[in-house]
């Protein structure tokens, strides 16, 4: 138990430090990358056009990433690309690890691989499944009718379920969350109350700060404890989510926190939770303020309910923006590279070292803020639940 | 200093007090402008259903919206 105390203190002054620096070097980083990104989607725009069929427009990335000089580089889809969901899991050149493909169709289930998609000489391709034939159309699966044309109403009443990346990504995470702490919980049951070892050592002092530092100081003594699993659960799923997405190689780099959805799942289950828990006080707060005349209440009620949506909502959209943004100025920088290599070779050459330090320096950033955002989720759930189990007239404290 | 289950709450609560303000005023400025945002989008929406001569519907989501931002950053910033 006297583990926090030591580590508190010796990293005091370190972790006061890198506080008051990362506003001011966040903010910096992306005015920076947002000044590139002008010209960057300026390109985009002038290159998406044109070359190929609308029908594969997915595609056309892996060529400039493989170094053929035929096709222009275009910065805005790749970086669109490697930050959003896909069918495949990309992992150099022209290399992609097929995923599986789960289909519910008006006529039943469809499995297949992402790899039917792709036929001879890498050109994309159709796949005729049990119930009808279907295409890759960018990220979505649509299907197509006998000409080759997308059939927009089978394609309406197609479900798609697929092993994206994404869900790769979320699978693996899982997978090393159990292994990591069910075998924590192992040691603890072998070895009692002697020692932590080994990894044990390292994560223990940071459950205790979730449990003392975030749940018992923001939910108080009397409630916080059954909020404990919850909170610890979601501050590692969100702190090894946002480090997997920053190791660029395979099977790590897949921008779960960063796409919308995850915050939103995890900002509805907090939703819930606060909505359920929360007491006659909370409610009677929120609907009608004790104290305050009839008239104010008129627009007090209905503001106080919004903001009873909106708290979660601010969860996500913090959650989300933060992680994607970083990933956005990573790539950003890193493209700077192959922008200013398509003119000219030695361009390329003399901005690599740049671009690469401003990478690193980026990555390293956005190391902390990974922490960050998964300790400010955690907090602000907490911080939502102690308002709904607060109050009352027993527990002031 | 008070020491409760070997750990000092004096000693965490000034480590964590940078990063914790820091949570809860960010969330503070993005709930602001969400506020706002809703009252403007409900605003907009109610407008294009309900045709007047001015938008009604829309200065009135400003409005509440206004209200909504300043009346949360009250609460929080007298809480205690």
């Amino acid at each position: 138990m006297a583990a926090i105390p030591t580590f508190a203190a010796a990293n005091r002054g370190v972790l006061l430090l890198v506080m008051k620096l990362i506003p001011p070097l966040r903010t910096a980083s992306i005015l920076i990358g947002t000044l590139f990104l002008g010209p960057v989607f300026a390109q985009h725009e002038g290159t998406a056009h044109g070359e190929e069929p609308a029908l594969f427009a997915g595609h056309g990335e892996v060529a400039a990433e493989g170094g053929h000089a035929a096709e222009k580089f275009n910065a805005g889809k790749l970086i669109m690309e490697h930050i959003g969901d896909s069918h495949d899991w990309h992992l150099w050149g022209q290399t992609h690890l097929p995923l599986p493909i789960i289909l519910k169709t008006p006529g039943g289930f469809e499995f297949f691989s992402s790899g039917r998609f792709v036929g001879e000489h890498h050109h994309p391709a159709l796949y005729t499944g049990n119930h009808g034939t279907y295409a890759l159309h960018g990220k979505k699966i649509v299907a197509v009718d006998a000409a080759g044309k997308v059939d927009e109403a089978v394609t309406a009443g197609v479900w798609d379920f697929s092993i994206t990346k994404n869900v790769a990504t979320l699978l693996f995470c899982v997978t090393l969350m159990l292994v990591i702490f069910i075998g924590m919980a192992r040691g603890y049951a072998k070895r009692g109350t002697s020692a932590p070892k080994g990894l044990a050592s390292f994560l223990e002092p940071v459950i205790l700060f979730v449990r003392d530092d975030i749940a018992k100081s923001a939910i108080g003594e009397k409630h916080y404890k059954r909020f404990v699993p919850y909170l610890l659960t979601l501050f590692f799923f969100i702190w090894f989510l946002n480090l997997i997405g920053l190791i660029p190689i395979f099977p790590f780099g897949g921008n779960v926190t960063g796409n919308i959805v995850t915050p939103l799942v995890l900002a509805t289950i907090t939703f819930l939770i606060v909505s359920f828990v929360a007491n006659w006080h909370y409610w009677r707060h929120m609907l009608a303020m004790p104290g305050i005349p009839i008239p104010v209440l008129i627009i007090l009620t209905p503001i106080e309910i919004m903001g009873h949506f909106i708290r979660p909502l601010v969860l996500m959209i913090r959650l989300f923006a933060n992680i994607m943004a970083g990933h956005i100025v990573l790539l950003v920088f890193f493209c700077l590279i192959f922008i200013f290599g398509q003119n000219s070779v030695v361009g390329g050459f003399a901005t690599s070292p740049f671009a690469l330090a401003f990478t690193i320096f980026i990555n390293c950033l956005e190391l902390l803020v990974g922490a960050l955002q998964a300790y400010v989720f955690t907090l602000l759930t907490s911080i939502y639940i102690g308002t709904a189990v607060a109050g009352g007239h027993d527990d002031h404290h | 200093m008070k020491i409760e289950d070997g750990i000092d709450k004096e000693e965490l609560e000034s480590v964590n007090g940078p990063a914790k303000s820091y949570g809860k005023y960010g969330a503070l400025g993005i709930q602001m402008v969400a506020f706002l945002a809703v009252g403007v989008l409900a605003g907009r929406w109610m407008d294009s259903k309900v045709v007047l001569k001015f938008p009604l519907f829309t200065l009135l989501g400003v409005l509440f919206g206004l209200v909504g931002a300043l009346w949360f950053l009250f609460k929080e910033a007298t809480k205690k």
